[in-house]
């Protein structure tokens, strides 16, 4: 079992930190780019209608959510950078040496990967939202409101409302309990496929040496291509294996799939840990084994 | 302290695979193979050795940077490839080409020296003021061979046991090399090991108290500087003086013929000179270690 010092942990948290602050910050520069992109996009429609409130509004609402939604992308899709602090074999052999245990260094590039990347996405949309503001401001069209408070506002209002079904449960077979729980099992549903989805990028992402996302993604794809090959994969279009199905036979379905995306997530962070482990100088250029 | 038992290595890559072995280039050949050997304390190691034959992959698996396919490499009796913290910290590594990031000194020693419980900050002033640098400096300002010196003053200054170094005076002008010969010498204790492979053997062979040569699977030569100087001697000798029976080996130079000859006890031991040695050991007809 390798020996975890919360004291050497942080000490690597700050090398690490301290180490690869520029590829952070070029990261960051990066998503706040593409998000003045999307907003540019918005921006434009807005210009056709004129101080339509009503249209501004729905606007501000659709950058919100699709701001929220490059979010969950971003964050799996990111994790294929885990170990991007090893590209070089320079970068490496000054890993690789430090003296903390491979638990702290595959704790501290996962912290990375995962609290790192949620804090440069924040700080990019904010960001992004000020420039957008300033440069709406110069054009001429003053402040018309905040992508940043919407999608802030949107999650509260989420929040709430699985926080307000939770509390008011209702029980037996009435038809609210079934949709209640049918919506926990969607939920869990979700969860637990983002999970499996980040746990799959960051097992690409100590798997590849060099352009981990883009390979990762290619071998996504070609899975999702062999598995919808192979048979009707539960829920693409509604049905469970080609019928209909009542709430009930839905709802454990769903919570099965959850259980198997999650014991997949375990089984990716293990062989991602174990690849980690064993990672040398000198490998292959393209994967790490 | 350090033992090298029986290890065998190669490179693996994707052309080694049989069903994608070229017919030219073969890759996966043997590096090492059953090769060991021991390292001791308080010595001063010069690894040397023909282009291709091993030295920084044995620098890299010493220090548990690459795993041999078999055999094993211990530490004070500790496995090297499973990169414990307990051994990283008593082992320092200054391999040929490095990264600094962009930080001041400042902030590099607030970074690195906690991880290292033998860090002093003396030390490194003083390697820094033997190396005429600054004590405080942006290290993403600096030339490569400052950059080399900053590295190699930390390095020495981490009071690792075990400190390898691949082509340390590579990079560094004619005044650094004497300098760096300096720092290292004032700096080796009994219970520390240093290990330079290099090249540049006029650059350290006032420095080395014990010299390796290998060659791919083999160790052609491991002995120290005082043994091989106290058996034989390097001289230079007229053309016709140089067939003496004495003589085990020549070459010829500008002065007459450079010759290593089995020393008389009576005569005085006379100064190592490295590269005349390298080239006996290494000659084609002669794989044999010298007795």
């Amino acid at each position: 079992m390798e020996n975890l010092n919360t004291k050497r942990l942080w000490l690597t948290a700050k090398w690490d930190a301290t180490t690869n602050w520029k590829s952070s910050v070029r990261i960051m520069a990066g998503m706040t780019f593409g998000l003045l992109i999307l907003y540019t996009v918005h921006f434009l429609n807005m210009l056709n209608v004129m101080y339509s409130p009503d249209y501004i509004t729905s606007q501000y609402r659709s950058m919100a959510i699709e701001t929220n939604i490059s979010f969950i992308v971003f964050m799996v899709a990111g994790a294929s950078l885990i170990f991007a602090n090893m590209r070089t074999k320079q970068q490496r052999i000054a890993f690789c040496m430090l003296p903390a245990s491979n638990a702290e260094k595959y704790i501290v590039r996962w912290l990375w990967a995962t609290v790192g990347f949620a804090l440069i996405f924040i700080c990019a949309s904010v960001a992004a939202d000020l420039i957008r503001i300033v440069i709406w401001w110069i054009a001429g069209y003053g402040y018309t409101g905040s992508v940043v408070a919407t999608g802030t506002g949107i999650l509260y209002e989420s929040v709430c409302n699985v926080l307000a079904n939770c509390g008011t449960a209702h029980t037996g077979d009435s038809i609210h309990a079934l949709k209640q729980k049918e919506n926990y099992a969607i939920m869990t549903y979700c969860i637990s496929f983002c999970v499996m989805a980040h746990s799959f990028y960051i097992l690409g992402g100590t798997l590849f040496r060099r352009n981990a996302w883009l390979l990762t993604t290619l071998t996504a794809i070609v899975l999702a291509i062999i598995l919808l090959h192979t048979g009707n994969f539960p829920f693409i279009d509604g049905t469970l294996f080609g019928r209909r199905c009542s709430i009930e036979q839905k709802i454990m379905a769903l919570y099965i799939l959850s259980g198997i995306f999650a014991m997949l997530s375990v089984v990716f962070y293990i062989v991602s840990w174990k690849l980690f482990r064993r990672m040398q100088v000198i490998n292959d250029r393209t994967i790490n084994l | 302290m350090i033992e090298i038992n029986n290890i065998s290595f190669k490179y693996v890559s994707l052309r080694g695979l049989p069903f994608l072995k070229s017919d030219t280039a073969r890759h996966g050949d043997n590096i090492f193979e059953n090769f060991s050997m021991t390292l001791n304390e308080g010595c001063v190691y010069g690894l040397l050795g023909k282009n291709g034959t091993g030295k920084s992959t044995l620098l890299y698996i010493i220090s548990g940077l690459l795993s041999p396919q078999h055999g094993t490499v211990k530490m004070d009796g500790v496995e090297t490839r499973l990169r414990r913290p307990e051994m990283l910290r008593e082992m320092f590594i200054v391999p040929e080409e490095f990264d600094l990031p962009p930080v001041s000194l400042d902030t590099y020693v607030k970074m690195n020296a906690p991880f290292y419980p033998n860090f002093s900050r003396d030390v490194l002033d003083t390697c820094l003021r033997d190396f005429e640098l600054p004590l405080s400096m942006q290290l993403g300002k600096l030339s490569m061979g400052q950059k080399k010196k900053v590295y190699m003053s930390f390095a020495l200054a981490a009071g690792t046991r075990l400190l390898l170094m691949d082509e340390p005076t590579n990079g560094l002008d004619i005044p650094s090399k004497s300098q760096f010969r300096r720092v290292v010498a004032n700096c080796m204790t009994d219970s520390r090991t240093v290990v330079i492979s290099t090249h540049q053997v006029h650059d350290v062979e006032q420095l080395l108290d014990h010299i390796l040569m290998i060659n791919r699977r083999e160790v052609l030569l491991n002995a120290s500087v005082a043994d091989i100087c106290s058996q034989y001697s390097f001289e230079i000798r007229q053309p016709g003086a140089a067939d003496s029976d004495d003589v085990l080996y020549a070459e010829p130079s500008l002065q007459g013929n450079s010759v290593i000859a089995r020393r008389n006890e009576a005569s005085p031991e006379t100064p190592l000179n490295l590269e005349l040695l390298f080239n006996y050991v290494n000659r084609t007809d002669n794989n044999q270690e010298p007795e």
